[in-house]
């Protein structure tokens, strides 16, 4: 899962945002728990 | 995430039940509908320890897509075989696609009544930046067409659309739907993060039910609805998450 820093010219100078992060961590612990989830 | 740029012949492949080196691989027919006019589906997945990840769920979309193209499903428990022993003439794959095609067919549209093939290979995997640059092409994706949905061989539109985000320095590019909703990238789902809401285009809006998507909804608190693509510039900005392998 990757942020989007830019979306053509509209800079995102937010990102990863901390929703972002936390999406990510979510799945990244989903993958931990099952390969086959 | 120039993919092209990076490409490693190195993996395994296995074709109707024989195992062959990538890029030699024989057996397939140059008359394949697959080959012929995009007649197939296909998934692809991360290896992770010489495991294909959610292949479950990725066979079930694989039979979806084949239904959903009028074409006899492939046999999971052959699938399944064929994973396991392309995974063990290549314990190092890092990514793993299945395709199946409706077989041998004509040189035209119509399909052939032939057995399907059945392709399963891998490569290295990938690594991805942390955050990257999106091309917001001026292609559509019709919400309405025939493909709704379905992971298909048919994929020369997503060709061309990644080739005009290179253009642009962006490493994917995301299409619109024809009622101009945010739609989904050429290989990716994209979720927004609104006022710390994290929403994503609904399936009516033609993206495809992505694996990572799905599990991303039974996880979180995702809000399913139709994203106008200028919610990227409005304030406050807010990074937005964008699953990898739909």
């Amino acid at each position: 899962m990757s942020a989007i820093a830019r979306v053509d010219d509209l800079v995102l100078p937010e990102a990863p945002g901390p929703v972002t992060v936390a999406a990510q961590a979510v799945f990244a612990d989903l993958c931990t728990r099952s390969l086959d989830p | 995430m120039l993919e092209s740029a990076t490409h490693d012949s190195t993996g395994a492949c296995w074709v109707d039940g024989l195992l062959q080196s990538p890029g030699t691989a024989s057996g397939i027919s140059p008359l394949d509908h697959a080959i012929v006019v995009g007649d197939g589906v296909f998934e692809t997945m991360k290896v992770v320890d010489g495991t294909a990840f959610a292949l479950t769920r990725h066979l079930r979309r694989l039979r979806f897509s084949a239904e959903g193209m009028g074409m006899l499903p492939a046999d999971d428990d052959r699938v399944r075989d064929a994973v396991a022993a392309v995974l063990d003439a290549d314990p190092a794959a890092g990514k793993l696609r299945i395709t199946w095609s409706s077989g041998v067919g004509p040189l035209g549209s119509s399909r052939g009544d032939g057995p399907g093939t059945l392709i399963v290979a891998t490569e290295p995997g990938s690594t991805w930046p942390a955050d990257e640059a999106v091309h917001l092409c001026r292609w559509t994706r019709n919400e309405h067409g025939a493909l709704v949905g379905l992971k298909t061989t048919s994929y020369a539109e997503n060709v061309i659309a990644l080739e005009a985000a290179h253009a642009h320095g962006c490493s994917e590019a995301l299409f619109a739907n024809t009622a101009g909703d945010l739609c989904e990238g050429t290989g990716t789902n994209v979720f927004l993060v609104v006022d710390d809401e994290l929403v994503t285009p609904p399936l009516s809006s033609g993206c495809l039910a992505g694996v990572t998507r799905e599990l991303l909804l039974e996880e979180m608190a995702v809000t399913e609805r139709q994203v106008d693509p200028d919610e990227f510039a409005r304030p406050p900005r807010r990074s937005s998450p964008r699953p990898r392998e739909t």
